[in-house]
């Protein structure tokens, strides 16, 4: 549980607040590794023929495989250390992603994230942090977007 | 795999599995996804951290989410995927979920899905929503745009 002072003030000053932009790329070895471990045997997931075959550039990755993106871009952490908090203090309380063009193996992505709201809940007790993330591709074009969830439990002090 | 199935609203799909969740899965899961919390692994980091136990990754329910509707679905195009973790998960879980049809667009032929994911204990983990497009449908943009 988190002791910090938090108020309406610093929420109102990170709302809206955007990261520098970061850029990734996408391995085939890990898409093939992540549908591997989620069970997914989809061959446009693993065989870059059977992909280019079906339309795609190459072999595309899992629907949920734009979390990770994000994650080893390192920007899992930004928002909350904003807040003095870190990720381990934290529940992935909501995701969702609003998907525009594929993601496949080779693409280099350029990624933003925001603070989309920061609101208290639970009489106080709980702190959920809205940030969004959007991903382009090489082409220009909007890849993904994604809104996540992050929940933090409280203990808060006087204020 | 439904190649020439005429959805209603209604039907429901299913994860073809149930997917256990080992210690072994989630420390890969944690290793390709470039996630390196310590509570996904050790009972002792999740108990620092107020947890009760080492906890599994909430977005691997979303994941299975995923891969059923891709499976099921293989004619139309995923738009957009949303899951709310309503419960934590834990090593040793096993999951099971399903998919059910909400509401199809009489014109645009667009379907919405609720999902649900459940532990062994029957304790749901995950709802969700998922809306998809019939590839070749106007304004579906088709595999790749």
């Amino acid at each position: 549980m988190v002791e910090i002072e938090l108020s309406e003030p610093l929420y109102r000053s990170l709302i809206g607040k955007r990261y520098p932009p970061f850029t990734v790329q996408i391995s085939a070895a890990r898409v093939r590794k992540y549908a591997e471990l989620i069970g997914d045997t989809g061959r446009v997931h693993q065989d870059s023929q059977a992909a280019r075959a079906a339309g795609y550039r190459d072999i595309t990755a899992p629907p949920t495989f734009g979390f990770t993106l994000a994650l080893l871009a390192g920007q899992s952490d930004l928002a909350l250390a904003d807040l003095g908090v870190t990720v381990n203090e934290t529940l992935h309380g909501e995701h969702r992603f609003d998907y525009f063009s594929p993601l496949c193996a080779g693409d280099v992505l350029t990624g933003c994230q925001w603070i989309e709201d920061l609101k208290e809940k639970k009489g106080g007790t709980l702190l959920f942090l809205i940030t969004g993330f959007e991903l382009n591709n090489q082409l220009g074009e909007l890849a993904l977007r994604m809104i996540q969830t992050s929940i933090v439990p409280l203990n808060r002090r006087a204020r | 795999m439904n190649l020439e199935r005429k959805w209603a609203i209604g039907d429901t799909v299913f994860l073809a599995v149930p997917e256990l969740l080992d210690s072994k899965r989630i420390a890969a899961f944690g290793e390709v996804c470039g996630d390196s919390s310590p509570t996904h692994l050790t009972d002792a980091a999740a108990h620092a951290a107020n947890y009760p136990r080492a906890i599994a990754h909430g977005i691997l329910g979303m994941a299975f989410c995923g891969r059923m509707i891709e499976q099921e679905f293989h004619d139309y195009k995923l738009l957009t995927l949303q899951a709310r973790f309503v419960a934590m998960t834990f090593h040793g879980d096993t999951l099971s979920g399903f998919g059910t049809i909400e509401a199809i667009d009489t014109e645009t032929k667009n379907m919405r899905l609720s999902l649900i994911v459940s532990n062994q204990r029957e304790t749901i983990v995950l709802r969700g929503t998922a809306t998809l497009s019939e590839l070749g449908a106007k304004g579906s943009g088709g595999r790749q745009q």
